[in-house]
């Protein structure tokens, strides 16, 4: 037996999808203190990512989503997007244990171009701290998408609080099935402005179908965390799931191309 | 082209955390390896590992002998408390048997990796060149170290490994030609099969799934797009372990 459509059987092959729109929801720029990361500036990753055909990666830096320069790794977001040709969109990160990662940041970012949060519970607040919620007022005025770092129940609770109260906001749940897979299904069915994403590092059998037959393929998005982690694993997990090749079609990057207004 | 799989890292059985719907039995494992063109597979039993070792044993014996397309895998423990067998005799039992690989859990079933205690079992497997995989979450690299210096001709496969570790997983592959990885997740490093080929050579790799924790498809498309020749990636898909196999000395 050959995997049952041309995604699959394409991808068993490794060869190049270049009928299929391939957005990246998650991604990095720049390496970390915790491990070695290669070829993780916007020139570094792009072999990777041609080689899956992504068309678009919308992206945070690490030293800021996961480190306390904010302002520097949003800098270097907003430079490396306008030098791009469109290849990368950028996500401000908001960073309420940096007395200079609030409101005044997400202004500083929107006039350089970008438009829409990341925000990572590795600054240690909840996600509903006042300087969040101020953020949160800019995104929201803009319709804009916030991607959250999450990891179960707890921080998912923040997310239906957050939006239930922003309904212009597309409130975007990382890591999908990382943790209290139910309570991600929960949300994603329940809440019309909530999205989840895939990536995660352990690759969890049955997500991706779990996920289109609870919430509907509209509400996934492909994700893939390059450079902290790689990204075809990602990819095959969508590549060769057991769902519609339109639904594939759909979550590798139709969902995000409206989500993010590309 | 697609290339030749030959799974390095399956379980069939029951697992205590498991999803209602996760696959258990051989049929399962087979359809899913014809869904994904997998060809081959080397297969353990939960019950070794939830259970009992020796009625693990069995139970891959009894559910997976006698198919072409699976390797079986024996659960092995040390000799140290007369629980088990000497350790050259049930390492004959199982040759016999026709099982070509041991799987270790030394954390889980208290014991240590450490000559005092693991170093008849370790002799035993490296005379024969048995294959022995070694889960990242079971070891200590430390002294995944010294059993590799002590037994230059045991093959020793990390499986499952951390993505985050390379600091000290490149010293260990840089300084041991019988330490082998394979690309189950979570070893889901940003260009890891490229600078692994690069560095140590491909034959440092083999394709392992993760099946029926991992979804395969993750492994499968981390090779097939892995950006390294034709050679190195039917290396990884295949021909490594089937030479590591081929050593074995039954």
């Amino acid at each position: 037996m050959k995997p049952a459509d041309s995604i699959a059987s394409r991808a068993r092959r490794g060869e190049l999808l270049d009928d299929v729109l391939v957005i990246d929801s998650h991604a990095h720029l720049g390496s970390w203190q915790q491990f070695p990361i290669w070829n993780a500036d916007g020139e570094g990753m792009r072999p990777a990512q041609d080689a899956l055909g992504v068309d678009v990666t919308c992206f945070s830096a690490i030293v800021s989503a996961c480190g306390m320069d904010t302002a520097h790794g949003n800098d270097w977001v907003a430079r490396t997007v306008k030098e791009s040709g469109g290849r990368y969109w950028g996500y401000i990160v908001v960073n309420p244990s940096d007395p200079n990662g609030g409101r005044a940041e997400v202004e500083r970012c929107k006039a350089l171009g970008l438009r829409g949060l990341k925000i990572h519970t590795y600054h240690g607040k909840p996600y509903t701290h006042e300087t969040y919620i101020e953020a949160f007022k800019v995104a929201d005025a803009g319709g804009w998408p916030v991607l959250a770092h999450t990891w179960g129940q707890r921080d998912l609770g923040w997310m239906r609080e957050l939006a239930t109260q922003f309904k212009r906001t597309k409130w975007i749940c990382a890591h999908t099935g990382s943790t209290d897979l139910d309570e991600y299904l929960k949300i994603g069915r329940e809440l019309d402005n909530v999205y989840l994403e895939l990536c995660t590092s352990s690759c969890a059998r049955g997500i991706v179908e779990a996920v289109v037959a609870e919430c509907g393929a509209h509400k996934f998005l492909y994700g893939s965390d390059i450079p902290f982690i790689g990204a075809p694993m990602q990819f095959g997990r969508v590549a060769f799931a057991q769902i519609s090749e339109d639904d594939k079609r759909r979550i590798l990057g139709l969902n995000a191309k409206d989500v993010f207004g590309l | 082209m697609s290339v030749r799989l030959f799974d390095c890292n399956c379980r069939i059985g029951r697992r205590l955390d498991a999803r209602s719907n996760e696959p258990s039995t051989v049929a399962e494992l087979l359809a899913e390896m014809d869904r994904l063109e997998i060809e081959k597979a080397l297969v353990v039993h939960y019950s070794g590992y939830e259970s009992l070792p020796d009625l693990g044993n069995r139970r891959i014996e009894d559910e997976a002998r006698g198919n072409p397309r699976l390797a079986r895998v024996w659960t092995a423990l040390p000799d140290t408390a007369g629980d088990t067998p000497p350790a050259r005799q049930w390492v004959e039992r199982m040759l016999t048997a026709g099982a070509r690989a041991v799987q270790l859990f030394p954390k889980r079933m208290n014991w240590q990796l450490d000559e005092w205690c693991a170093g008849s079992l370790l002799r035993a497997l490296e005379d024969r060149k048995v294959l022995a995989l070694l889960p990242f979450a079971e070891a200590d690299l430390g002294t995944v170290h010294e059993v590799l210096e002590k037994h230059p001709r045991l093959p020793l496969l990390l499986t499952n490994v951390n993505y985050r570790v390379n600091r000290m997983l490149f010293p260990l592959l840089e300084l041991h030609a019988n330490l082998h990885i394979d690309l189950a997740p979570p070893y889901d490093v940003h260009d890891g099969v490229e600078e692994i080929c690069k560095r140590f050579g491909a034959k440092r790799l083999l394709f392992g799934s993760g099946y029926p924790v991992a979804e395969p498809g993750a492994a499968l498309a981390m090779l097939a797009y892995a950006r390294i020749s034709e050679d190195e990636r039917a290396r990884i898909g295949a021909r490594n372990l089937e030479q590591i196999l081929e050593e074995v000395q039954a």
